[in-house]
């Protein structure tokens, strides 16, 4: 590109330009605490709101240079091409490692400026007054780190030709790209070519950049010595926001992987999948220990330590996927320079983090004791205990590899069984505590009260998990045995009843309340009933996120123990048979085509197999595989899915030899779309408690 | 105090767990190389290396695997396995078994290969043939075999 005015070249200069309002955005907090002039926050206020419209716009202009082509641009050469159609372009931006830490830093630009309204509008509240320098100062620092990485260390604008593989070498450039004009791409991967790539990496960096609020919040308060509930109750929705946002992405990741890979599976406790799993845990529990220091003004210091590990675990979820340290299915960066700016920004943020905590820690004290285990707040630390030791189970677990090479000398690699020996266990215990919790009232609740709101959801789960049970081992193919408590029955009938449990004793709690207040307010049971709803739309909404999760957990359950799996190998007009399918492969076509537009070319090679099941139903399906010359010739699977209310019929096509075998894998993956269906029950439950509806809580502790 | 006693059996089980499932299944990670020791004969370990020559690629899966950074030192693979998608030579690949002592076969019963990575970029100097680099169409060099 030979134009004197090039936007691309604009879009660095405003990187740098964001980079150094930061930092004096930084100072003026700095100065401003010192000499105590309010006129340094506005101007604190100002850096952090310029730096986040250079970032996004400079992120803006990096976009515009995928859609419009500019291959000479190596970030955009390795990530996009002509043929890619428009969403595929767009999602160059977070394709590859440069352009996702700009679009990072951009989404925290959008979360920043919002907080910034945010305090503009409260400019009267002390409190927000009080804390308001400290969360820009938290924000301006975290600009300039990740700025600073996109200016120095992983510029998406660089020049092809200044990249790596040409290192300036002008000769060797024209020799691969006669006159210097560098017409197209290489494109982005043909796995990556879904539209989840579109949804899925854009869900999870937006839980994880709105994880930011809080920690910043949190720092805040540590720094002023705010104890009461102010920054509390600011960051409950942020939190809830970011959760929201964070268990999209691990749900639509594992469905990425469940309609693309060929497996038939969505989870493989991979460190990548690991690490966007890890803050979700810790958000959890925040979003339940928020609700204690409301009510009961305790757990201030597990607080901000929750708000501050969450934001810390999103950090290190990025350097775990940037810097190769542990080895992954997925292709890491390795040896990358950032991993280590990473790792230093991490170390200096937990230490930070922990000093301030400690000299805080004595002036926080709580309002009140936990009187009794039976109680709601006493669940709810109980709650938090178990999603932090799970987390803690699975970060130690994923650096497994690394520090058994420290300590003894030896990579030793941790596998998907030891994942689940190790977190079943309080998997169940969160599940049977979801469940209880509930029934529990704040501060003390009798036994007896605790038995009336538990006994009769006890009861009821019973039959209705034995039913799933039995219904799932039928699809398996083996003799149901439901009351056979062997070795793998047992467990998966534990799980199946908390999770039965977690469901009744919400509906439970729901009809008694309802029927309470319909009985004294002299309004009808459906009257009631909503009033209740929309009075409450943050309990009821959490109630309906428990909900979710006891729908996923028995749709995991029943797809991981009960999953059928065969490997055939068949000729044209051959049938096989899986549990109640007949499959015949009635014809093989093989084409080449053109994919998209333009450019890439793909050989195909599809199965057509006519399906008919025991219940006389009948259709086709036509698993593919292709291959993609412009990326060496690399073959991709298409599975086929059929899906079902009760179960998937998957089917996989391995490959086929010179005789004209066709080698197939068959999955049939009972109540899976329970695990989907689960995560639209949470989103719903979780947007509805999000809502400013409802009453003002008045706390307890108030 | 009240939650005290559940936040101990917590750590305490923690602690357990953890130690029994590594003891349990946590299994060396070796290169080719480390195999030649013999220290891992006959112990299930991830071996990682990269594919040098594909001898049938339906399953059981046999190619040849090389040393990450000795090309000069290989293992005969027999995996039973599904085919990856990327499965090709000059791939990184992580194979779950065990070497046998006696006929040097590494049997294997998983394989990954690495996902096309979001992050990594491909080098332009290592992409196909210069038609396919400038953009322009090309048939597939190896296109799927004709079952009939």
């Amino acid at each position: 590109m030979s134009n004197a005015f090039d936007y691309l070249d604009l879009a660095r200069g405003l990187v740098l330009l964001g980079g150094a309002v930061a930092l004096l955005g930084v100072l003026a907090v700095l100065i401003g605490s010192a000499v105590q002039d309010r006129r340094f926050v506005l101007s604190a206020r100002r850096a952090v709101a310029a730096t986040s419209f250079l970032t996004i716009a400079s992120a803006i202009l990096l976009t515009v240079g995928f859609v419009d082509g500019r291959y000479e641009r190596s970030y955009i050469y390795n990530y996009s091409e002509k043929g890619l159609p428009l969403g595929y372009k767009i999602a160059g931006l977070w394709g590859g490692l440069d352009g996702s830490i700009l679009f990072w830093a951009a989404l925290i630009g959008v979360v920043a400026l919002i907080t910034t309204i945010g305090f503009r509008r409260g400019q009267s509240d002390p409190h927000g007054r009080r804390m308001e320098p400290w969360v820009y100062l938290v924000f301006g620092v975290v600009q300039l780190f990740f700025l600073t990485i996109i200016g120095f260390v992983n510029n998406p604008f660089e020049l092809l030709l200044h990249s790596p593989s040409f290192a300036g070498d002008l000769q060797a450039f024209l020799a691969r790209f006669p006159g210097g004009v560098v017409e197209d791409g290489s494109g982005l991967n043909p796995l990556l070519v879904n539209y989840w790539m579109m949804i899925h990496p854009p869900c999870l960096y937006f839980g994880w950049v709105v994880y930011t609020v809080p920690f910043a919040y949190a720092i805040a308060a540590l720094i002023t010595g705010e104890q009461g509930n102010y920054w509390i109750t600011r960051i409950r929705r942020w939190t809830m926001i970011g959760w929201l946002f964070n268990t999209t992405g691990i749900i639509l990741g594992g469905l990425w992987a469940y309609v693309v890979l060929g497996w038939g599976g969505y989870w493989a406790w991979d460190p990548v999948e690991n690490a966007s799993f890890l803050p979700w845990f810790t958000s959890t529990a925040l979003l339940h220990s928020i609700m204690v220091q409301e009510r009961r003004g305790m757990l201030r210091t597990w607080n901000a330590f929750l708000a501050t590990t969450t934001f810390v675990l999103s950090i290190f979820g990025t350097y775990l996927t940037r810097s190769g340290v542990v080895s992954s299915v997925h292709a890491f960066g390795s040896g990358n320079a950032v991993g280590m700016w990473f790792l230093c920004f991490l170390l200096a943020t937990i230490a930070t983090c922990l000093f301030l905590i400690a000299l805080r820690q004595p002036n926080m004290r709580a309002a009140h004791r936990i009187e009794s285990v039976w109680s709601r707040e006493a669940m709810f630390v109980i709650n938090n205990l178990v999603l932090c030791a799970i987390a803690a189970c699975i970060l130690i677990l994923t650096m497994w590899p690394k520090i058994s090479k420290e300590w003894l000398g030896q990579d030793m690699s941790v596998l998907a069984p030891v994942y689940n020996k190790v977190t079943v266990p309080f998997f169940v215990l969160l599940l049977l505590i979801t469940a209880i919790g509930p029934a529990l009232g704040w501060i003390r609740t009798s036994r007896r009260a605790a038995a009336r709101n538990l006994i009769l959801p006890m009861v009821a789960s019973l039959p209705v998990a034995l039913v799933i049970q039995y219904g799932a081992e039928l699809i398996h193919g083996g003799e149901p045995r439901p009351l056979d408590f062997s070795a793998r029955l047992y467990p998966t009938f534990v799980l199946l009843y908390v999770s039965v449990l977690i469901s009744f004793t919400v509906l439970y709690e729901v009809l008694r309340t309802a029927s309470n207040r319909a009985r004294r307010s002299g309004e009808g049971f459906a009257a009631a009933l909503v009033t209740l709803l929309l009075r409450n739309n943050r309990r009821y909404g959490g109630y309906f996120v428990h909900v979710g999760l006891a729908v996923i957990s028995i749709g995991i359950v029943c797809s991981s123990m009960y999953k059928v799996q065969k490997d055939f190998s068949m000729e044209r007009g051959e049938s096989v048979r899986i549990g109640t399918y007949e499959l015949t492969l009635s014809d093989v076509i093989q084409e080449t085509e053109p994919n998209y537009e333009e450019g890439r070319v793909y050989a195909r090679m599809a199965l057509q197999l006519d399906v008919r099941t025991d219940a006389g139903r009948t259709f086709q399906v036509f698993p593919e595989r292709r291959v993609y010359p412009k990326k060496d010739n690399q073959a991709v699977t298409e599975v086929e899915i059929r899906k079902g209310l009760l179960e998937d019929l998957y089917v996989f096509f391995q490959s086929s030899d010179e005789a004209g075998h066709i080698n197939l894998s068959l999955f049939r993956n009972p109540l899976i779309n329970l695990v989907w269906a689960g995560w639209i029950f949470m989103i719903a439950g979780g947007v509805y408690a999000a809502l400013p509806l409802g009453r003002k809580r008045v706390g307890l502790a108030d | 105090m009240k939650v005290a006693v559940p936040g101990l059996l917590i750590l305490i089980g923690m602690v357990s767990l953890i130690w029994m499932g590594i003891v349990q299944g946590a299994i060396p990670e070796v290169g080719v190389q480390g195999l030649q020791t013999g220290q891992f004969a006959g112990r299930q370990v991830r071996l990682q290396g990269v594919i040098e020559a594909i001898e049938t690629d339906v399953r059981p899966m046999r190619f040849t695997i090389r040393d990450m950074q000795d090309p000069e030192v290989r293992y005969p693979v027999i995996v039973d396995d599904h085919r990856p998608d990327i499965f090709k030579p000059d791939t990184d690949v992580a194979v779950i078994g065990i070497l046998d002592p006696e006929t040097g076969v590494f049997e294997g019963t998983k394989i990954f290969t690495k996902c096309p990575s979001k992050y990594e970029a491909s080098d332009p100097g290592s992409m196909g043939s210069v038609a396919a680099r400038s953009g322009e169409s090309v048939p597939p060099e190896d296109p799927p075999i004709d079952p009939e």
